[in-house]
Parts: structure tokens; C-alpha cells; sequence
């Protein structure tokens, strides 16, 4: 995307149901303070920012896909200020672009197992689409199509700042083996804002498919039990992971992640702590100045903006799948090399604790 | 550094501009217009609403104004005119040639008009689209809980209702919906169509979003040639 033009930028269609829209073009505010989810109104919010710095003027299309040709396609020319280049925002459950221009994608629900599912479906469906990409923002997306291995270029786009939406919400470690949605009601209830920390935490921010990366869970839980039965080894932070549900409150966000720890097998003590917090929302960059960082390759980075990683005194990219493309990607968008931690899978029989014998 | 500028006088002798200090979004500026020998010719405050200085993130665009000038629009057009500051006396812009602007005047000639051109109360809710920084100060010193009901009771009049009030704390706590996203919802309800009530302002100590601005800080200790020389 070349700046100081025009930039056509689509969101998926079933977010703009409920809008009020002027036309088939219309403005940024019409969707700014619209309901939508959270990983799209960041998006929306990195590439309004990028765009400005780059001085780049952005016009949302709605339902690209009616303008591929004639009357409608002359119309959108006409209309779009010379616009060569068309950024699609995608859920992974569509990809509409506009034939004849350089069309960039944005997949913004990384983590969200059911969406990188549906996008990879979609991608052995219609790999062609995919194929023609001018560029992938804060993608690592790779397919083969036929005999050749196909790669979108790599455009890394992050903030300066970390977006700071309402303050973040920390809740308690609780652990009752067999009773999570309890255990979750109860840590939900003890929610606080701006809970000091004692020292710069460990802070390891989850989404649901870092939660289905079974090592990863394993060691976080063994991480979780040291810092629980000796919180001097503490704080860890851990991030609550965005579920894929409209109505899901904390409690859900907390019950999902212990249920993953249930499912990982190691023994926890029934006990609450906060030595080892959950926190909802994103915390307060003063909050990880000199923390570590150990981010899931499941993890959209993008949510944290550069005065994050500089605050912070370590970052560790890990997890137990292939890591060499999300840590070039992450590599290149953070501009220095980032440690990888790969962590490999336990082999031999799981150990079965009194917590899951039914 | 205060930003500001002279637009236009109109026909009826309004003198229209804008003036704010991007420092102390909070603070609406007292101002005066001179002309060379220092006559007054108008003064007032800079408080009034306008679109297209809220997308330029000015004052969350509420920093123009409109001054009843002294002097008819064709004597303003031919002097040099100037903007001060009236608390300080800071010359903030210079108008060689005050252009004049032609609109259309109408005398408001029902209550219903005087209400609705009375620049203290909202005409549309898009009109705090630009507050979002202000709302975003109320959140931290306040609260979340407190934001959504100080936001049922501006815009509908009464407490929040424990549903209404538990889906737009798990919304925004989420990011799915911002605050002036929340405002504009409750605004767009058939309850509030349905018994419409005038908005107050920004501008206006009735608007429940403003919070208390900082205190000044505290002068920075500086050496001076004489010191350092010491």
C-alpha cells in the first residue's frame, strides 16, 4: 500500500447489519462507535492509524463483491478517488475482493480457533483468491496451490501506543478441581482494577488457540502450581483469553482457561491465590514495565503496541507447533530478533490426578 | 499554544471563528476582538459546536464562536481586526481582511426555535462524537459502573436498569463498544425517541461526563546564567 492515496478498505459484511450507512462508500465514524467486535475494532483502529501516518485516505466500501464489473464496477471507480489498492478485512469466514486491484487481506481474529479454521477451509476451497494477494497484514498465511507453495507478502503494521480500551480487570487464581464454572464465579467475583503489582510480573496473554496447544498448556500449568505454592516466584499474569461467544463475561473467560489446565493433567492445589492472576482487558503498559513477556505464536501480537515491548524486559515467542513463520513475522514487524522457545510435546501417558476421576 | 483563527463576519455583524488551547481541552477561552486602536468590537467566549473543527480534534469540536460585533459587517470587512485572548491579552490571530459571509438569517419566532438554536444544548448526539477523550478521563477517575450510569441518566433520565446495565458493562469491557458508542445506543432507543429531552452541552456545568481537570503543575525548577555561572 503506497501512501499518500486512496485506500479502499471492506469489513466483513455481516458487521454492518445494524449500521445506519450513508451509501455504499461511507466514512470511518460511521463505523467507530458501532458495536463490533474487539479484535475488529482493533484493527479498524491499526489501520486508521497506520493509514494517517502514511497519509493515506481511507474510504470503506460495503460489499465489495458487487463491484467487480460494468455499471456498478464504473460507478466505483468514479467514486473512489483513483484508489488502486483494497484492503479486506476478513473473519476468515469470507475473502470479497475487487478484481483489478491490489488487494491486501487482514485477518484480525487470530487465536480464534473457529475462525482460523473456517479461514483455512476457505482457503482449500477458493486457494486462487488467496493466490492473488498483493500483501498480508500480520499474516503468516502459506498454502500450496498445486505444485507451487503460495506466501502473500508479509505487511507488518503495528501501534506506536498500546490502545488502552477500560481499565483492566484482575481476578484471583482459583482452582476447585472438577467445579471450573464455579471456580470462575468465585475469582470473577473478586474482580479489582488496578491492582498493584509487587514486582514486574510474568505476563502470558492467552486466546483460545493457545489454550488448544497442549504443551503450551501443560508447561503454563506446571508454571502456574510453582508460583501458587511459592508466590515469591511470582506474579504471573495471565491474560484472558477473548472467547468466541457475544455474551461471555469473566467468569467464562476464567472457567475456559482452567478447564484447559484440567485437561492438562498436572495437579494443582485447591487453593485461591493472587500470586498467580487472571487479568480481563488489557493491562496498563506501566504495569509490564521490566515484566518477561512469553507470547504464543496463537497470539495476535498486534494488540500490543510498541511502548509495550520496549517497556518490558523480556519477550519470548514460544509454543509447540512450527514457529519459523510467526517469528519472521514477528521479527520483522518488531525489528530486532525475538527469542523462540519451542516447547515439545511430553511423550508417554498422561498422569491422572484425584481431580479427574469422575 | 493556542490555536485559533478569524473566519467570517456575516451579514447580521456575526463575527465567527474558533479558538482553543490544545493543552487545556477543558477550558473555554474568553476572548475579544480589537480593532487596530484597540476598540472592543465583540467578545465572548469560544464554546460552540462545529463539525469540522471536532474532525480536526479540536476541543472535541466544541471551540467556535460567534460574536454580535459593534460595528456593521462592510466597517469590520475594511479595518484590521484582532483576536486576543481576554484574560491575557495574547494576540491569538490578525485579520487584515475579515471576509464577509453571506447566509441566510431567520429571527427565531417560536420558543420551539429559540430552544433549538440555543448553543448550550446538544442537537444530535453525534454532536460529542469528539468527546471521546473527555469520556475516556470520566472512566479512569470514575470508573466504568459510574460511566454507564451517569450515561443512563443523561440521556434517559433514569437509573439503569440491572440488565441494560450488566450487557453494556460486558460490552465495553470487552471493547466491542465504545463510550460515545453506548451514548449514541441509548439516544437511538424508542424510549428516548419517544420522549425526546434536550442534551446539555459540554459547555454546560449540567453535562455529567466533565471531570474535575488536573491541577497545574507545579513550575520546573530552572537555573539561570547566574547560577550555572555560580
Amino acid at each position: 500500500m503506497s501512501g499518500g492515496s486512496v485506500l479502499l478498505v471492506s469489513v466483513p459484511a455481516v458487521h454492518l447489519s445494524g449500521l445506519d450507512l450513508p451509501g455504499s462508500l461511507y466514512p470511518w465514524r460511521c463505523l467507530r462507535d458501532a458495536v463490533l467486535p474487539p479484535d475488529l475494532r482493533l484493527a479498524l483502529l491499526l489501520v486508521m492509524q497506520s493509514a494517517e501516518a502514511q497519509q493515506t485516505e481511507i474510504r470503506f466500501v460495503a460489499r465489495p463483491e458487487i463491484f467487480t464489473h460494468g455499471a456498478a464496477r464504473d460507478w466505483l471507480d468514479a467514486q473512489s478517488g483513483g484508489a488502486q489498492d483494497h484492503l479486506a478485512l476478513t473473519d476468515g469466514n469470507t475473502l470479497r475482493l475487487i478484481p483489478g486491484l491490489r488487494n491486501h487481506m487482514f485477518f484480525f481474529p487470530r487465536g480464534m480457533t473457529s475462525r482460523e479454521g473456517a479461514l483455512n477451509r476457505l482457503v482449500r476451497l477458493v486457494p486462487e483468491a488467496f493466490a492473488g494477494l498483493a500483501s498480508q497484514v500480520n499474516g503468516t498465511l502459506t498454502f500450496r496451490l498445486g505444485s507451487r507453495w503460495i506466501r502473500p507478502p508479509m505487511l507488518p503494521l503495528g501501534f506506536a501506543v498500546t490502545p488502552v480500551g477500560e481499565p483492566a480487570q484482575y481476578t484471583p487464581f482459583v482452582w476447585l478441581p472438577g467445579n471450573h464454572g464455579y471456580a470462575g464465579v468465585l475469582s470473577a467475583k473478586e474482580a479489582m482494577e488496578g491492582v498493584p503489582l509487587p514486582k514486574p510480573p510474568h505476563y502470558v496473554p492467552l486466546t483460545l488457540g493457545a489454550l488448544s496447544d497442549h504443551p503450551f498448556v501443560v508447561e503454563l500449568a506446571r508454571q502456574v502450581r510453582e508460583v501458587v505454592l511459592d508466590p515469591a516466584k511470582g506474579p504471573l499474569l495471565i491474560g484472558l483469553p477473548a472467547l468466541d461467544r457475544d455474551d461471555a463475561a469473566t467468569k467464562d473467560q476464567v472457567e475456559a482457561v482452567l478447564e484447559a489446565f484440567s485437561r492438562s493433567g498436572i495437579a494443582l492445589p485447591r487453593l485461591s491465590s493472587w500470586a498467580v492472576r487472571f487479568v480481563a482487558g488489557m493491562p496498563d503498559p506501566a504495569a509490564l514495565a521490566g515484566a518477561r513477556l512469553t507470547l504464543h505464536a496463537h497470539v495476535p501480537f498486534w494488540h500490543f503496541g510498541r511502548d509495550i515491548f520496549d517497556a518490558v524486559g523480556e519477550v519470548t515467542l514460544t509454543g509447540s507447533g512450527s514457529l519459523s513463520g510467526p517469528a519472521s513475522l514477528f521479527s520483522t514487524w518488531l525489528g530486532r530478533a525475538v527469542p523462540v522457545r519451542r516447547i515439545r510435546p511430553q511423550l508417554g501417558l498422561l498422569p491422572v490426578t484425584t481431580g479427574q476421576v469422575p | 499554544m493556542t490555536l485559533a483563527h478569524l473566519d467570517a463576519v456575516t451579514q447580521a455583524g456575526i463575527i465567527e471563528g474558533w479558538a482553543c488551547d490544545p493543552q487545556r481541552p477543558r477550558e473555554t477561552l474568553a476572548l475579544a476582538v480589537l480593532l487596530d486602536d484597540g476598540t472592543a468590537v465583540a467578545a465572548g467566549r469560544a464554546e460552540l459546536f462545529r463539525e469540522d473543527l471536532m474532525d480536526a480534534q479540536l476541543r472535541y469540536g466544541w471551540c467556535a464562536f460567534r460574536l454580535r460585533a459593534a460595528l456593521g459587517p462592510e466597517a469590520l470587512a475594511a479595518q484590521r481586526l484582532r483576536l486576543v485572548e481576554a484574560t491575557t491579552g495574547a494576540v491569538l490571530h490578525v485579520q487584515p481582511q475579515l471576509p464577509i459571509r453571506h447566509v441566510e438569517h431567520h429571527d427565531c419566532e417560536t420558543v420551539e426555535a429559540v430552544v433549538a438554536e440555543d448553543p448550550t444544548m446538544l442537537r444530535s448526539i453525534d454532536q460529542l462524537a469528539g468527546c471521546g477523550d473527555l469520556f475516556a478521563a470520566f472512566i479512569a477517575q470514575e470508573g466504568l459502573p459510574a460511566f454507564i450510569r451517569a450515561a443512563y441518566g443523561y440521556v434517559l433520565g433514569r437509573p439503569a436498569d440491572p440488565v441494560g446495565f450488566a450487557s453494556y458493562e460486558k460490552l465495553m469491557r470487552r471493547g466491542a463498544l465504545t463510550p460515545f458508542g453506548l451514548l449514541a445506543i441509548l439516544a437511538d432507543s424508542g424510549e428516548f425517541r419517544s420522549r425526546p429531552r434536550l442534551l446539555p452541552s459540554p459547555v454546560q456545568p449540567a453535562f455529567v461526563f466533565a471531570t474535575a481537570a488536573a491541577p497545574p503543575a507545579a513550575p520546573e525548577l530552572t537555573l539561570d546564567d547566574g547560577a550555572d555561572a555560580a
